[in-house]
């Protein structure tokens, strides 16, 4: 994290070139070390409060209603289960397995995709010289577009009879209603929303890459594909990761796709999805809390996981070893 | 962005290549033909959804049921502006874009200038547990909105937050804090000491320092978070639904157009055409900042 904490202060001490540490400074704690700790204090308060009273209070909550048998349609039966929840989640294959069965094939699948589409388009964009900005214009399109409305246009689309996609299947067909097929087209309205996001965080990480290097490894012999995974992807490598969180922790969290296109019928319910519907359908507070519980650690173990993956290179943590 | 690109070209670079004259480049430009036509077409297949949308939106109702959107090609003159019309006198579409725009706009200023502050303090100042916050707000970025919705709920009718603006707001600003403070923390960060140094030296205020210094510095990575949280709360839906009933964003006026009348696709269609106008133009205007300030928070 930076800047770390004991980082001389004053222009003059860093001058002198001494490396002076915290504890001598911390003994006389100063007028002004005093003010700045109360004036951060203020700072932090308005931030520290919302964040408190309206994301940790209700997660502290959550967490404890996912250890309830609390449903509102039998409020006076609320007492503690324990652990007994959980269990019952993670051994229904019906519903919790098929359901995260279907988000991460969901999330595996378009974040790759997105991933190579992303790339490509990253790559064509950075090396084009006209039309960079009518392209860039037209591709982002999507990404600025409500997802309640994408998700009805593709729905729409797919519609037997006025639906211009529904069309090229042929005759009556309504492929929104067969879960294979249905999936896939979850997955082409994911990608083709996201994909500019991915796009643009990958451009902007190629714009990073030094051009003198590239030409460097090229006079040295190296073929196209060895530049592109020994020179542009190790320089990349922070975009790549950002790109690929943001957009893995969104995918596994996806609902407002599917609610419209299918509203999670024919097993093509997400988790989150699963969720909303005990929560908000089935009025079970304690099962459907345990889920968000559940949701919350499983998008916690991927981002950890990346950021393990990736080594240093994780946000909140010094970025080195670009520029 | 773009300066990023403008300094890679600007750095001082390796001699040319000896055969980089002119009759090479134009060789390149022509070589690079086949792939223009082939990125203008994927840009052009990109858009047929969106396309199909807007011609929908201005086909006639009775149409619009039994003939799909392409027949506009070979009968333009169907076209109409009837829906549009229609529209505008229907007060539910209009009074839930009004909504819309007070949740995105609260949503977005209330959250930058909260988040500003802590920002600044947790990039320049020293507290102690400045360390174990700055961790907390990190564990925030991954908690899922679900998880807030039923305590939220009950808070909220307790507080007569339930079904307000004001709540909506308050709830998008909760969960668009931590990734901006996060970003502008990284952004803040940046900002070379010395001038911040010199400014202390000078006997300015913190404030001083925060209001005339930092804000200013800050720019790009502030206009690129007014983009995305904007982006967001105009987007959001599941939020909306629970905890709102009369109070409808357009997202929900829009989907609830869908559930009560499967067809009513002359309402929906310009409906979802002018939803998607207003964070166009804020993306569009904005676009330059949004790479920048993004990457601001992460790559640095």
């Amino acid at each position: 994290m930076r800047p770390p904490l004991g980082t001389p202060r004053l222009g003059a001490v860093a001058d002198a070139g001494v490396q002076v540490g915290q504890p001598p400074r911390k003994r006389m704690l100063t007028e002004r070390q005093r003010a700045e700790r109360k004036l951060a204090w203020m700072l932090c308060a308005p931030a520290v409060a919302v964040m408190a009273l309206v994301a940790i209070y209700p997660i502290i909550y959550a967490i404890y209603l996912s250890f309830q048998r609390y449903d509102l349609r039998f409020p006076a039966d609320k007492t503690w289960v324990g652990i007994s929840n959980y269990t019952t989640i993670l051994t229904s294959t019906s519903l919790w397995w098929q359901a995260f069965g279907v988000t991460v094939l969901i999330t595996v699948v378009s974040v790759v995709i997105e991933l190579v589409l992303g790339m490509l388009a990253a790559i064509v964009m950075h090396r084009a010289i006209f039309g960079r900005g009518i392209v860039r214009t037209a591709v982002l399109l999507p990404y600025g577009i409500v997802t309640v409305v994408a998700a009805f246009s593709w729905q729409y689309a797919w519609t037997p009879g006025t639906g211009y996609l529904a069309g090229l299947l042929g005759g009556n067909s309504a492929p929104l209603t067969h879960q294979w097929q249905a999936i896939p087209i979850i997955i082409l309205a994911e990608v083709w929303k996201t994909t500019p996001f991915m796009a643009l965080l990958l451009l902007a990480g190629l714009s990073l890459v030094p051009e003198e290097l590239l030409r460097a490894a090229k006079v040295d012999g190296a073929t196209a594909w060895q530049r592109f995974w020994r020179v542009m992807v190790p320089v990349m490598k922070p975009a790549i990761l950002v790109a690929l969180l943001f957009r893995t922790l969104d995918a596994f969290r996806i609902f407002d796709n599917i609610y419209i296109l299918t509203q999670g019928s024919q097993n093509t319910r997400s988790v989150s999805i699963l969720d909303y519907d005990q929560l908000f359908t089935a009025l079970n507070l304690g099962v459907g809390s345990a889920m968000s519980v559940l949701i919350f650690l499983f998008t916690a173990l991927i981002a950890f996981g990346y950021i393990k993956g990736f080594g240093a290179a994780a946000p909140g943590q010094d970025v080195r070893g670009v520029r | 962005m773009t300066a990023a690109a403008e300094i890679a070209t600007e750095a001082p670079t390796m001699p040319a290549e000896p055969h980089d004259s002119v009759a090479a480049r134009i060789g390149r430009a022509v070589a690079k033909a086949p792939l223009q036509i082939f990125l203008i077409l994927v840009a052009l297949l990109w858009l047929v959804p969106t396309f199909g949308l807007f011609i929908t939106s201005i086909m006639p109702t009775s149409l619009v049921s039994q003939e799909g959107w392409w027949k506009f090609f070979s009968h333009p003159s169907i076209a109409t502006f009837s829906n549009y019309r229609a529209l505008y006198d229907n007060s539910t579409i209009t009074s839930s874009l009004r909504t819309t725009a007070e949740i995105a706009i609260g949503g977005t200023v209330l959250p930058i200038l909260i988040a500003a502050l802590a920002g600044y303090a947790f990039a320049w100042l020293e507290f102690p547990g400045r360390d174990i916050l700055f961790v907390v707000v990190i564990g925030l970025l991954v908690v899922p909105v679900q998880m807030a919705l039923i305590p939220i709920f009950s808070i909220y009718d307790h507080l007569g937050l339930f079904d307000t603006v004001l709540g909506l707001v308050l709830f998008h600003t909760a969960f668009g804090l931590p990734f901006a403070i996060f970003l502008l923390r990284n952004f803040f960060v940046g900002i070379p000491r010395d001038i911040l140094e010199s400014a202390r030296i000078d006997g300015a205020s913190e404030m001083r320092i925060f209001i005339r210094l930092i804000l200013p510095l800050g720019l790009p990575a502030i206009a690129s978070l007014a983009i995305f949280q904007f982006l967001w709360t105009w987007n959001d839906l599941i939020v909306a639904l629970t905890l709102a009933r009369n109070t409808q964003p357009i997202t929900v006026a829009i989907f609830s157009q869908m559930r009560e009348f499967g067809t009513n696709v002359d309402i929906i269609a310009p409906a979802s055409f002018i939803s998607l106008v207003v964070p166009l133009i804020v993306f569009f205007a904005f676009q330059r900042y949004f790479v920048q300030g993004l990457l601001a928070g992460s790559v640095k």
